[in-house]
């Protein structure tokens, strides 16, 4: 998502790989049909990982349930992401918190084509931090790890993340496959495998009746090594003719994570600045920090 | 986040297991949220613990052996008692359960070495009208604390006496219970039986009043150290743990709020006096998530005329990191040619601040200092290289005691691993395992552990602490002279390891 940029700006800090879109525009017939077959299940907890998520009560037959990039082109075009193409990049305005752990953040971040992405974190009690991709470079700095500059598949995973049309690139996924009707957090919905060009395999949940992306698991990859995560999202808004979760949260580690989005904005003048942060430019300019064989 | 590892506390907080003998108030109907604060301690526990077996631990029968403790707990207080008791089967570090704002010592570390309560046990003294340090006093007779213009200030010196009061405090609201920012400017280690003044910290009431280093602390406040040593409960832990418990016990009665005062009762040896003591405010005041505002110290300094540089912080906390920034390049600027890097003392902080802080030593970007193992993964705690213009590549020692935990034995011990530091001093806590801090039911805060840690060569730390390369203990006669013996033998290791260079 561009905004979906904006979004995965928080959800790349926040864990999450890119939101799973699709721009095949293939019409959801097969889904709303898929919604008239569920099957009543025993709703699971809503503190439950999706993992843990009761499956239907009944199996479904595979051939009834719908096409898989069908699933991605419905939530595409109920979400009208088509509309990306009409932008060239965003601003986001957030919260990122960790409730249980009594920690608040101010979150931003800024998207622009074709992968341009700077987040900044503001942690009370810590200070900013910093993470992004200026198209060559995936880089990040804060307080505690120091800047860094990301390398190998963590970089490729950085960039792959800062597409800004990535919700409506049809190529995005090399795999994508419905595996079954569930229920999820006490909503109908099927449960998707799909395979990112770059990047770890995606477990997504789409809601029968209304087509939107409940849920993402996946497993993440970072400088300290992979992280599995989950991430659900609530409560869609419209922006700019859009609508995009503007609550998400995140389960990672055993701990909670929720990030609010507040704004979207679109097109700014000017546009933002990309460049990396001084700190991370000192690492770039020495020669002698080289990432080990 | 993606780089959530990073925010893990690699902190320790100090919560003796009390003894919770207290009798139920039966009078008191129970409160369910009491009830579910040992429920969510318990299951939280279980749910993120490192192996899933708990490490043979029956940990359905500790819930059966405590539960009913819970259930007859009628206050905060009882039930946290409970908790902590449970958590003590564990026999590991990072688990505790304290009060929102009970009172920090300089490294924000928790007291709870009174049974039943988190109330120090001296009674803060509003400093009305502060002297700095005090005068010496006459040791006071019963359990309050001489204010510093009460008669006698300046009367002779009198031995210390035999423990006359129950160090037991009464039980207290939790909710009054103030912060402790502030400090009187000692530090403090056990030394054999007696618990010696390591460092009086200059610019203090402590300072002013003459107090020196290898003077014993017989009593703080009404609280003979005897009787609080007596009252230690053995650690469970690791064998430094009664050391380290017992000294920041000592800490914490010390520490209070800026502008009141505590009695102390010190001096060299036998020759004991009771001094007033401020609290005043001292270096930074961090917080962070659900831990309390924790004072934190940075020091620099050049060493052997210049040629050693000097570093010391009290915890890992992201203030220092600016600090380290600066006195790196104020280092480098003044040409130094070895660097100490003080740790004694430091209970640890934000675990992740391993990776940017060795990144001055080191620059072998994805060079590991340690793995944290948790159930459904492992991260490794990265160098992250700072540009070489900043890079320091001269010999390195890293002081540690059995006071230095958590973080800082991941740096030392991840350093020393790699080859790149010597480690100068004693053997550190063993307590090194990562953790997070939530919010009980009750109000209460849990710490509990998320991973297990180990170096990159597969030692685990917990238990064991990282064993100094050169060991150097404190004794009370060199500690009376004056002398730093540790940081001295740190200075003379780096000048011999520099003198071959200059042959």
């Amino acid at each position: 998502m561009t905004p979906t940029r904006a979004l995965l700006l928080a959800l790349a800090l926040l864990g999450s790989t890119a939101l799973a879109s699709s721009a095949l525009a293939e019409d959801a017939v097969a889904s709303r049909a898929a919604v008239k077959t569920k099957k009543k299940a025993k709703a699971a907890s809503a503190e439950k990982a999706p993992a843990e998520a009761a499956p239907a009560a009944e199996e479904q037959p595979a051939a009834a349930l719908p096409d898989a990039r069908r699933l991605l082109a419905r939530f595409t075009e109920l979400c009208g992401y088509e509309k990306l193409r009409e932008t060239k990049n965003q601003y986001l305005a957030g919260t990122f918190s960790m409730p249980e752990q009594g920690m608040n953040a101010k979150m931003e971040a800024w998207t622009a084509v074709p992968n341009l992405i700077r987040v900044k974190i503001t942690i009370d009690g810590i200070g900013e931090t910093e993470e992004g991709f200026d198209g060559t470079n995936a880089w990040s700095v804060d307080p505690v790890q120091g800047p860094v500059i990301k390398d190998g598949e963590v970089a490729a995973q950085s960039a792959f993340d800062a597409e800004y049309f990535a919700l409506i690139d049809s190529e995005r996924f090399t795999e994508a496959k419905t595996l079954e009707l569930v229920e999820f957090d006490g909503t109908s919905a099927y449960k998707v495998h799909l395979q990112p060009r770059v990047g770890s395999a995606i477990t997504a949940w789409y809601a029968v009746e209304s087509g939107l992306e409940l849920a993402q698991e996946t497993v993440h990859k970072t400088p300290m090594g992979e992280i599995p995560g989950t991430i659900r999202m609530f409560d869609y808004k419209d922006f700019n003719g859009m609508k995009f979760p503007t609550r998400m949260e995140q389960t990672m580690m055993g701990m909670k994570q929720i990030i609010t989005i507040d704004s979207l904005t679109f097109d700014l003048d000017p546009a933002p600045d990309f460049s990396v942060p001084q700190a991370v430019q000192e690492l770039l300019d020495d020669p002698e920090v080289e990432a080990p064989e | 986040m993606r780089r959530n590892g990073w925010l893990l506390l690699g902190l320790l907080t100090l919560v003796a297991c009390p003894r919770t003998s207290a009798t139920p108030r039966v009078d008191a109907p129970p409160d369910p949220v009491l009830l579910e604060s040992f429920d969510y301690a318990w299951a939280r526990v279980a749910e993120v613990h490192p192996y899933p077996d708990m490490k043979g631990l029956d940990w359905d029968a500790v819930r059966a052996e405590y539960r009913p403790r819970a259930e007859a707990a009628r206050s905060v207080a009882e039930v946290r008692g409970v908790i902590q008791e449970m958590l003590g089967e564990l026999g590991e570090s990072h688990y505790a359960v304290f009060p929102p704002t009970r009172p920090v010592d300089d490294a924000g570390v928790a007291d709870s070495t009174h049974e039943g309560s988190d109330e120090p046990a001296e009674e803060d003294a509003p400093a009305d009208e502060p002297s700095g340090g005090a005068g010496p006093e006459e040791p006071a007779s019963d359990a309050d604390a001489p204010s510093p213009d009460e008669p006698g200030a300046d009367a002779e010196p009198a031995e210390a006496t035999e423990p006359e009061t129950d160090p037991k405090p009464e039980e207290t609201d939790d909710a009054d219970e103030p912060t402790a920012d502030s400090e009187v400017g000692i530090e403090v280690r056990l030394v054999g039986e007696s618990m010696l003044v390591s460092r009086v910290l200059p610019g203090t009431s402590a300072a002013e009043a003459g107090i020196r280093p290898g003077w014993r602390v017989t009593k703080v406040g009404s609280l003979p150290v005897s009787a609080l040593l007596a009252a230690m409960p053995p650690s469970k832990t690791s064998s430094s743990g009664y050391s380290l418990f017992a000294a920041h016990a000592v800490s914490t009665l010390l520490a209070g709020r800026a502008g009141t005062t505590v009695a102390v009762q010190a001096g060299p040896g036998e020759e004991q006096k009771t001094w007033t003591l401020e609290r005043r405010p001292m270096g930074f005041t961090a917080a962070f998530g659900n831990f309390p505002p924790i004072s934190v110290r940075f020091e620099s300094d050049l060493l052997a005329d210049g040629r050693v540089g000097y570093v010391g912080f009290t915890v890992f906390m992201p203030v220092v990191a600016m600090e380290f920034q600066k006195a790196m390049r104020a280092h480098r600027d003044a040409g130094i040619e070895a660097l100490i890097v003080d740790l004694r003392g430091n209970p640890g902080g934000l675990a992740g601040m391993v990776m940017g802080l060795s990144g001055w030593l080191v620059g072998d970007r994805g060079a590991a200092l340690g793995v944290m193992k948790m159930r459904d993964t492992e991260l490794r705690f990265v160098v992250n290289p700072r540009a070489r213009k900043d890079r320091f590549a001269g010999p390195v020692v890293v002081l540690v005691d059995g006071l230095s935990a958590s973080t800082s034995e991941l740096f030392a011990a991840g350093l020393k691993e790699l080859g790149r530091v010597t480690v100068v001093g004693t053997t550190s806590a063993g307590m090194s395992l990562p953790s997070v801090i939530e919010t009980l039911p009750d109000g209460d805060l849990l710490q509990f552990v998320t991973a297990d840690l180990l170096t990159p060569g597969g030692v685990r730390i917990e238990g064991a602490g990282v064993v100094p390369d050169i060991v150097v203990p404190l004794d009370e006669a060199s500690l009376l002279a004056g002398d730093d013996l540790q940081r001295a033998a740190a200075v003379s290791h780096l000048l011999n390891a520099l003198a071959p260079e200059q042959e």
